[in-house]
């Protein structure tokens, strides 16, 4: 994976095939020379934009009208074409930055697109970058890469928390969860229902 | 490393076995990696824009200057005749960069055959080379069999070595065509034209070969200088109705080099709206015999604005896209170390905005 650009809190990073990595994903920019590094989640993912591809796929005999034919290509150079073609450009969010270990929100530096690594960060090593503590565990469920996620209750007390995401993200989900989980160590829940929406919250599967 | 292809025998045509029984790839990957390591672990610069340096094979067009002392114009109206092979062969080159001795550039050729209206292709290469003073005697050379002096080189620029080593590599894939073909109509891309008296030998011989076959070679040339006065001869018959050939041969012509025909000349108009374009046909055969060739190529072969599908195919198939540039420069860093430099564009930087001319 190789740095392409850099556009606000967003990083565009170059990847080819055999590097993968999905959406949701977590990358670590390691800038060897500032010693800093970049933490990023992959938001989106697109085809590189190499020139000629669509000269490329236009003649290219997959089609059952196209011409059958093939390639002598002795020295395989076709693979290197066809490794190209497939180039990805991962669309990152950039979220902080790693300095000493610690993690600070800072997103306004430029990481060496010739003197960095980038690798996938393990949400487990995310998380314990992010230092959750243990305290009263409210389950929210597992990541991508089969982590259990949780959040601590405690963090939560005294302080105005909010949940923002687009439409359908799981944003009335994760505020059962946590309501949930805080009734689980008796708190009082007081919830202003305007839909409608958690008023069966308290019953099981079968009603009850 | 010669590719095996198998094709369904037919009761009147059997597919060519072509790389059965040459060792053209061998060939050509010989010359090809005795001249890249070299650059092993060396740097280039690849050329500033990709697009701006894709380019092809010389034409082997000449202008001629016609002067008009007597008109025999003959125009002869076709018709399709059905049931026989075409087949057309076309071979591109490209510079991908310089190093520090020479430059780098690939070559890649494509034949394409239609038989009973089906299409099929055949690809070969990519090739890179590797071409500086030291050793383009030797490419050429080792690529040709024969002797050419590097005196006779000396003033050849790594460009026009390029454009000869193309040259050579179309010359034998006609060759191997011309061998295992049979009763079939041969397009090239070109004129059957040749300014040196070596390249005639060669042209003819090849010729020679595929008329023992029962074969027509057909050149085309895409984009012709011939004049007929100051007109270009190519808009003579643009008005008249398709498919129709105009002989050009008899009328008097005023060489302006030292040239050999190896074909008769004709003005060809295949397709009604279609452009006209110069066509050779092998004058050692009768102009009747010629004719009956050019039916059989319009009776199986598509005709798009005027030029042979086979043969429109062969240029595309061959081409080298951006995309290919890439991955070739891609196969140079893995396999030979080679590393890539920027190059700068001097003209943005001696004059900043003022040195782009109508560039954008």
């Amino acid at each position: 994976m190789r740095i392409f650009k850099k556009v606000g809190n967003t990083l565009h990073v170059l990847s080819f095939p055999g590097e993968d990595t999905e959406k949701g994903d977590y990358l670590l920019i390691e800038d060897r020379k500032t010693g800093k590094a970049m933490i990023a989640q992959i938001i989106d993912i697109q085809f590189a934009n190499v020139p000629g591809v669509m000269e490329e796929l236009l003649r290219s005999p997959e089609t059952e009208a196209s011409a059958k034919g093939e390639d002598s290509d002795p020295l395989d150079i076709m693979s290197h074409i066809l490794y190209i073609q497939d180039a990805r450009l991962l669309v990152c969010k950039i979220y902080g930055t790693m300095i000493d270990g610690k993690i600070t929100p800072e997103n306004n530096w430029l990481p060496s697109r010739t003197h960095s690594n980038i690798r996938k960060l393990q949400t487990e090593v995310l998380l314990k970058l992010i230092g959750i503590s243990n305290g009263l565990r409210i389950d929210l469920g597992i990541t991508q890469d089969k982590t259990p996620l949780t959040i601590d209750a405690c963090e939560m007390d005294g302080r105005l928390n909010i949940i923002t995401g687009k439409k359908g993200t799981g944003k009335s989900h994760l505020s059962k969860l946590l309501v949930l989980g805080l009734i689980q160590y008796g708190a009082t829940v007081i919830v202003l229902d305007i839909n409608g929406e958690y008023i069966n919250l308290g019953l099981t599967e079968d009603g009850k | 490393m010669n590719e095996q292809l198998n094709y369904t025998v037919t009761p009147r045509y059997i597919f060519p076995q072509i790389m059965q029984n040459t060792d053209l790839s061998k060939k050509l990957l010989e010359v090809s990696t005795r001249s890249l390591p070299p650059i092993k672990a060396k740097s280039f610069q690849p050329f500033e824009t990709v697009l701006e340096y894709l380019e092809q094979k010389p034409q082997s067009d000449f202008s001629l200057d016609l002067e008009l002392k007597a008109i025999s114009p003959t125009l002869t109206p076709l018709n399709a005749i059905d049931e026989t092979p075409i087949i057309g062969i076309d071979v591109s080159c490209i510079r991908i960069g310089e190093t520090e001795t020479g430059i780098i550039c690939a070559i890649r050729g494509a034949i394409v055959w239609n038989v009973n209206h089906h299409y099929s292709y055949l690809r070969i290469g990519p090739f890179p080379f590797h071409i500086t003073e030291e050793n383009k005697c030797e490419v050429l050379n080792h690529s040709n069999g024969k002797a050419f002096s590097k005196i006779g080189l000396h003033f050849s620029s790594l460009s026009e070595v390029l454009g000869r080593l193309c040259s050579q590599i179309e010359r034998w894939i006609q060759t191997t065509v011309s061998y295992s073909t049979k009763n079939s109509i041969i397009l090239w891309d070109g004129s059957l034209a040749t300014s040196v008296q070596s390249n005639f030998n060669e042209v003819f011989r090849i010729i020679k070969i595929a008329r023992n076959q029962g074969n027509v070679i057909l050149g085309i040339t895409k984009i012709t200088t011939i004049r007929f006065l100051d007109w270009k001869i190519t808009d003579i018959i643009s008005s008249h109705e398709a498919p129709c050939l105009f002989e050009i041969e008899d009328l008097p012509l005023q060489d302006t080099r030292n040239m050999h025909f190896l074909g008769r000349i004709y003005i060809a108009k295949l397709a009604k709206s279609g452009s006209t374009f110069r066509l050779d046909i092998d004058r050692a055969i009768t102009k009747e015999e010629g004719i009956r060739a050019v039916q059989k190529l319009i009776g199986n072969d598509l005709i798009y604005q005027g030029y042979p599908e086979c043969l429109r195919l062969a240029h595309i198939y061959s081409t080298f896209t951006a995309n290919d540039v890439l991955g070739i420069q891609s196969f140079l860093t893995h396999e030979y170390g080679l590393k890539i430099l920027p190059r700068n564009n001097m003209r943005k930087v001696l004059f900043g905005p003022y040195g782009t001319g109508f560039e954008d």
